[in-house]
């Protein structure tokens, strides 16, 4: 589903993310580790396409980000940690906006925005305009907005801040049935049990290199993943 | 506290004339001398426009011994000038910036908070004051014979008058703050006042101007009857003459209104920035979704960015409903201007049609929808990075915006300039010209934005105004165009059919087109993808 391979992202001398080589396979939640500047965001960006790298080679199924971009956006959808949405719009017009963009049939649209909807509790603030929504809606939305054309691939960073337990038990329900689906996720958090309970594959990056990485067993044996990372981190 | 803020707001205010807001760091001495000398190039054009205004109403009441009605209209246009050009300003400045929720959760007092900012409301009503009245006072000094005492009275006057915009502007803000919290869609209020503002001065233009002279006239030979009919008005226009007294009290009022404006807005801050929208809360219906193209989607998504934003709204493109009706107007008045000139200067034959087609170009360059796009987008320019489009479309989007808001104006602009020649074929030219005016502009208006786009901003007028794309189109608006269109023409008129002429630089102006959609549609959308 995605190859990193040998990514490197330098900032003038700076080397943020250093020859990065990870595999993510459909049907896994990935989750992806690391201290503040570590590179996370910085990879997730690249693999999105809204941030050229100096080296190494991003593939989306196959399709090369950099050669490709369209055909790789068209199958993933990304979650910023702060998402600046459309203040402007209401929300069920920031959805519309996204699914025409994504080519959503209408009959589809209006199922999955049900359905998301409800299940997040928003339906009834979707004709409000985004710049009433506190964070948490925000998030919300946004999840929504990724789930709604049925993404193959979602990147999301730190995706469970602002979001209440119930939310982010829903993000879980929704992230596991997405894999079961033969989709993938690759998503950074900073909240270790999260990433524990939910992610079949894990990787800790530090100072822009990678670490460790594997399943969840491999990468903590019977440490818990917290000490495993303080560990490292030493 | 209040010093820290001041600096902060001072360092922002000032940022584009120091720092590549797109790469973060400092320009080079050359880069701030360019801008430099731009921003001076478009002081000077609104010194000249105000300077020839003042002279010409200067000759009219200066000889006749009306030296204080000159100076009383001249501070009125200059308050009114002043007022409308900062009242969305300190809206957008005072209640509206992105800090105020960071700054209110420091323990900061709020007097400092909104005070700093008001310094800078302050310093804006002072540079679009002065940009005003010092050309008026100097037309004045180029007709009166020089007083110290004048002088400095007039001084005082200036500083009066910058309270008063200074208290108006706040008033207005205040206003315009209040009727928002209960009005959902924030550009409703914005057309509204823009509207009556249009409305108010197409009366004036349509039923006081072409007797001005008159009225000037007769304000001049009954110059005693008016004195005695104004009471306290003649008064504060003796200001302007050296009078001690009514200086001291005009400036005591100022000062006193400024001060109180500062007092409502210091008691009334906390309570509307932290207000919640007072409307009653919009119900979602579900209803059948309808699948739009991708276009049509970006498209919608422009206008909607349009007229959600008052500030954007009233920076621009509130001028394509005034040039809208300026260019009805033109229908009926055009033939008349026309056969007038024709005989003024009948050595330069449709003389009006070329300086109606230089007039249309002024007002069409400056629409200001384009410039602004990029920069409004701001962080969320990210949203469109990591979707499946090409940016070309987000740029096309953009463009079409531009045509779109602007073509009304342009189709009657057409029609009316080229009705009003009264000839066939200077007609159909002239037409054609106002329509090429309308494509060039929107590829530059458009240009300029997606060129020089400014992400980082604390509130969106300094998306809309702090940018150096709207001094660029300014400059050739008011001053490229008709240094094109009417200066050769006088000369060259003798020897050149105007319809030769302008189809010339028709082609001129649509030849410049083709590299600007290029870049517009390579390298500017590449660009895009990864600002």
């Amino acid at each position: 589903m995605l190859r990193i391979e040998n990514f490197t992202k330098r900032y003038g001398d700076k080397v943020a993310v250093d020859n990065l080589t990870l595999h993510i396979a459909p049907g896994e939640v990935f989750g992806f580790i690391g201290h503040n500047g570590a590179g996370k965001t910085t990879t997730l960006k690249a693999v999105v396409g809204i941030l050229g790298f100096d080296e190494g080679e991003i593939l989306i199924n196959g399709k090369s980000i950099k050669k490709e971009p369209i055909e790789c956006k068209k199958l993933i959808a990304y979650i910023p940690d702060n998402p600046d949405l459309y203040d402007y719009m209401s929300g069920i017009k920031y959805l519309n906006f996204i699914a025409d963009i994504f080519k959503v049939s209408a009959e589809d649209r209006e199922a999955r925005i049900k359905k998301y909807a409800d299940a997040f509790e928003l339906t009834p603030s979707l004709a409000e305009p985004i710049s009433s929504y506190s964070h948490g809606m925000k998030q919300k939305l946004a999840v929504i907005a990724a789930w709604i054309h049925d993404p193959k691939l979602v990147l999301m960073d730190e995706p469970f801040v602002g979001l209440d337990p119930k939310a982010a038990h829903t993000l879980k329900l929704m992230m596991r049935e997405l894999c079961d689906n033969g989709g993938a996720i690759f998503f950074s958090t900073h909240v270790l049990e999260v990433a524990e309970k939910l992610c079949d594959k894990v990787a800790i990056i530090k100072g822009g290199k990678l670490i460790r990485s594997g399943t969840m067993e491999e990468v903590k044996g019977d440490d818990s993943l917290e000490d495993v990372f303080l560990e490292l981190e030493k | 506290m209040f010093s820290l803020l001041f600096k902060k707001q001072f360092h922002e205010m000032f940022r584009a004339f120091f720092y590549d807001q797109r790469k973060g760091k400092l320009k080079s001495p050359g880069q701030i001398a360019g801008f430099s000398i731009l921003i001076g190039f478009i002081f000077v054009a609104f010194f000249a426009m105000a300077f020839f205004l003042g002279f010409g109403m200067g000759a009219a009441f200066i000889p006749a011994g009306m030296d204080w009605f000159f100076f009383l209209i001249t501070s009125a246009l200059t308050i009114i000038a002043g007022t409308l050009g900062n009242a969305f300003t300190t809206f957008a400045s005072l209640y509206k910036s992105k800090d105020n929720e960071a700054l209110l959760a420091m323990p900061i007092p709020v007097r400092d908070i909104i005070g700093a900012k008001m310094v800078g409301v302050y310093v804006v009503g002072v540079v679009y004051t002065a940009l005003i009245y010092f050309p008026f006072i100097i037309s004045y000094w180029t007709m009166a014979a020089f007083s110290g005492v004048a002088f400095l009275c007039q001084i005082l006057l200036y500083l009066a008058i910058t309270l008063i915009v200074f208290a108006l502007s706040c008033l207005f803000g205040y206003l315009i703050a209040k009727i928002s919290l209960h009005v959902r869609n924030k550009g409703i209020v914005a057309v509204i006042v823009g509207v009556i503002f249009i409305t108010l001065y197409m009366a004036f233009y349509i039923f006081v101007q072409p007797h001005m002279g008159e009225i000037i006239e007769e304000a001049a030979k009954h110059g005693e009857e008016i004195r005695s009919s104004v009471g306290i008005l003649y008064d504060i226009g003796l200001i302007g003459v050296g009078s001690i007294l009514p200086t001291i009290i005009v400036l005591g009022i100022a000062v006193l209104l400024g001060a109180l404006s500062v007092l409502l807005l210091v008691r009334s801050y906390i309570s509307i920035v932290t207000s919640s929208d007072k409307y009653k809360k919009a119900v979602y219906v579900e209803t059948k979704g309808k699948q739009a193209s991708q276009e049509n989607a970006l498209l919608r998504k422009e206008f909607g960015r349009l007229l959600s934003s008052p500030a954007y709204l009233l920076n621009g493109p509130i001028f394509a409903i005034f040039l809208l009706v300026a260019t009805i107007v033109l229908f009926f008045v055009g033939p008349g201007l026309t056969a007038a000139l024709d005989e003024a200067a009948p050595m330069v034959p449709y003389l009006g049609s070329m300086i109606a087609i230089s007039a249309f170009g002024m007002f069409v360059m400056v629409l200001g929808i384009g410039a602004p796009c990029v920069s409004l987008e701001g962080k969320s320019l990210v949203q469109l990075q990591v979707l499946p489009i090409d940016m070309s479309q987000v740029v096309q989007a953009k463009l079409k915006l531009r045509f779109l808001v602007a073509f009304p104006a342009s189709f009657v602009g057409a029609i009316s300039v080229g009705y009003m020649s009264g000839d066939w074929l200077v007609g159909i030219t002239s037409a054609l010209t106002v329509l090429v005016l309308y494509i060039f502009s929107s590829y530059l208006d458009v240009f300029v934005g997606v060129w020089k786009p400014l992400l980082e901003w604390n509130n969106e007028t300094a998306a809309i105004k702090n940018n150096l794309n709207i001094l660029i189109l300014m400059l050739i608006g008011f001053i490229g165009l008709p240094l094109l269109f009417i200066v050769p023409y006088l000369f060259l008129a003798p020897y050149i059919h105007i319809g030769l002429y302008l189809e010339v630089l028709d082609v001129i102006f649509l030849l410049i087109c083709v590299p600007v959609h290029k870049y517009l549609f390579g390298k500017g959308a590449k660009k895009l993808e990864t600002l």
